[in-house]
């Protein structure tokens, strides 16, 4: 589904990819996680066309990154950034129905059929009751939702989303990533998230890449990944490890 | 029907009642029966002042009014600001500078109907142009803030020498560029307005065609690009032609302010910001308001005429400072 090689990218300033390969098979759920400033947002940005690597290239489903125009790409791939805010008062159902433009021309009226898939994506992510408030006014979770909706809309088959849950608290954080494994299931989702939250990631996700300094330092599942030596090496923390008692996923404690 | 729609009909009814009302309203009324007469082959004098002087001059609030609050809707979707304005880049100061200099160096001529301080400032303006197109060349690398700050340092610099050129003028001259600068509608030919409505239609148009891509990029750069919206190429385009159609019109009413302002937020007050509606709203009810602001510039104090670019701010100031303290909860 995608694929990274040789992928490398530099700020005017600085090397921060380099060389990344990795290979993210169809319908994974798939955790970047790493310390601040090893590349991890980045790296989406580049898989969703928003920065273009000095080197290297992007495949999605074998054919080249570059080949795609933004509106093919667009949807393909649905992309839920880090913050997300905005000076103007639209309601959620306009940010929502943004997530159409790839699939509109400019002077197409609103179809039936994309009012349809509005709706859909709203109450997959529950939001649809907040259809008519303004974004500005929203929660941190329902805001995030919305803006996952958007994402929905464009009926992609790749999620990349970049900290989603950051901001939000504990029960909407559980909530957002159980809706993410419905979606995942229910539309043949390929979703990449990046997040800080290993036990999180471990909990819900079935493979993880761990990045330092621009570089892949590990990848496999959590129960291979999490070990004290890693988290030690790649977070310069001790952490005892423990094992979930529901699913015996690997928890990271101080 | 939605507010939207409702909107749109009460502003175009707006417009079409000023553009009718107004040339008929001046220090001499005219009746429409004598206009209609005229109309009809009759060399009524009444005819000859609506045709003649008024509505050439109603017809040029139409274009200043729509093409600023035009140039207002973009500038802000655009650059993601709600403080900004047609004149955020230094389009106005480019002009002033170019208007002022000839005043100064007291130049006279015209050609093709329009004046030397005129084609100074349009002169003025695209020089200003040139330089926030090597700018926004550089988008791709220089962020949206950048832009303003560059915009808000060509203004002061603009200003600057604008200061020198009345320092070193004598009081006629200052007199001369003081009015220029205020704004007004002066009495322009059909020939100017031919040569430039065809312009207001085209980017009118082109930004009315990119009205859905102006939602997505009004929120966010990076979310703009991943609907798949071509962000560099649309801002740079749109921030050319706005500018454009900014210099053309502050050329010829000089930069009369508030009007790009304060349209587009009046009417995201009141219906939201999609730019479908937006745009053919704001260019409406801008071209009605200056239609309305140029009315009473020229009756209040009559037979005086003041410049339009006081009335302006005057009126609109604290109308719209009433909306915003009146508007429960926060605008921005």
């Amino acid at each position: 589904m995608i694929k990274l090689r040789d992928l490398c990218f530099d700020f005017p300033t600085q090397p921060l990819l380099k060389k990344i390969n990795l290979h993210i098979p169809r319908h994974s759920f798939l955790a970047i996680i790493g310390p601040n400033g090893s590349g991890k947002s980045t790296l989406l940005k580049l898989i969703m066309g928003i920065l273009h690597p000095q080197s290297g290239e992007i495949f999605l489903n074998q054919k080249p990154l570059r080949e795609f125009s933004r509106k093919r790409l667009a949807q393909l791939a649905g992309y839920v950034p880090q913050h997300f805010e905005t000076i103007f008062h639209f309601t959620a159902w306009e940010i929502v129905s943004m997530g159409r433009h790839p699939y509109q021309s400019p002077f197409s009226s609103a179809r039936v059929e994309d009012a349809h898939i509005v709706e859909n994506a709203m109450k997959a992510t529950e939001v649809w009751h907040l259809r008519h408030r303004v974004i500005n006014h929203l929660s941190g979770g329902e805001l995030q939702r919305v803006v996952l909706a958007s994402a929905l809309a464009q009926n992609p088959q790749i999620l990349l989303l970049d900290e989603p849950t950051t901001a939000l608290d504990l029960k909407h954080q559980f909530h957002f990533y159980n809706i993410l494994e419905t979606l995942r299931k229910e539309n043949n989702l390929t979703i990449v998230t990046v997040t800080h939250d290993i036990n999180l990631a471990s909990y819900f996700c079935e493979q993880m890449v761990v990045l330092k300094d621009g570089a892949i330092v590990a990848e496999g599942t959590p129960e291979q990944l999490i070990t004290q030596e890693l988290i030690r090496e790649v977070f310069e923390v001790e952490v005892e490890i423990y094992q979930h008692p529901r699913n015996g996923k690997p928890l990271v404690f101080f | 029907m939605n507010t939207k729609s409702l909107i749109i009909i009460a502003c175009a009814i707006f417009l079409l009642m000023t553009l009718i009302g107004a040339p008929l309203i001046g220090s001499q009324s005219l009746s429409p029966t004598e206009v209609v007469r005229y109309l009809q082959g009759e060399e009524t004098s009444q005819g000859l002042i609506f045709f003649r002087i008024r509505l050439p001059r109603v017809l040029l609030a139409v274009l200043t009014g729509a093409s600023l609050s035009l140039a207002g809707v973009v500038f802000q979707a655009l650059l993601r600001n709600p403080l900004a304005t047609p004149y955020t880049l230094g389009v106005a100061g480019g002009s002033a500078l170019g208007a002022l200099s000839v005043i100064k160096a007291g130049i006279a001529f015209s050609i093709a109907g329009f004046s030397a301080v005129q084609l100074a400032a349009f002169a003025g303006s695209l020089l200003t142009i040139l330089l926030v197109y090597l700018l926004a060349m550089r988008l791709r690398r220089l962020s949206i803030h950048t832009l303003i700050l560059a915009g808000v340092t060509l203004n002061y610099f603009f200003s600057a020498s604008i200061l020198i050129l009345h320092y070193l003028s004598d009081f006629t001259e200052t007199h001369q560029m003081i009015r220029w600068t205020i704004g007004g509608l002066d009495v322009v030919g059909y020939i100017t307005l031919a040569q430039t409505f065809p312009f207001f239609f085209i980017v009118f148009f082109i930004f009315w065609i990119l009205s859905k891509s102006f939602n997505v990029l009004s929120t966010n750069e990076e979310l703009a690009l991943s609907k798949g919206v071509h962000v560099t190429r649309i801002q740079t385009m749109s921030l050319i032609l706005a500018s454009l159609l900014t210099g053309t019109v502050v050329a010829i009413s000089g930069p009369i302010g508030f009007i790009g302002l304060i349209i587009p937020h009046l009417l995201r007050l009141l219906g939201g910001p999609d730019h479908r509606y937006l745009i053919p709203a704001s260019v409406m009810l801008g071209g009605g308001f200056l239609v309305l602001a140029d009315t009473i510039a020229r009756t209040i104090i009559a037979p005086v005429n003041l410049p339009v670019g006081i009335i302006t701010t005057l009126l609109g100031g604290p109308f719209f400072l009433w909306l915003l303290v009146r508007n429960k909860g926060p605008v921005y």
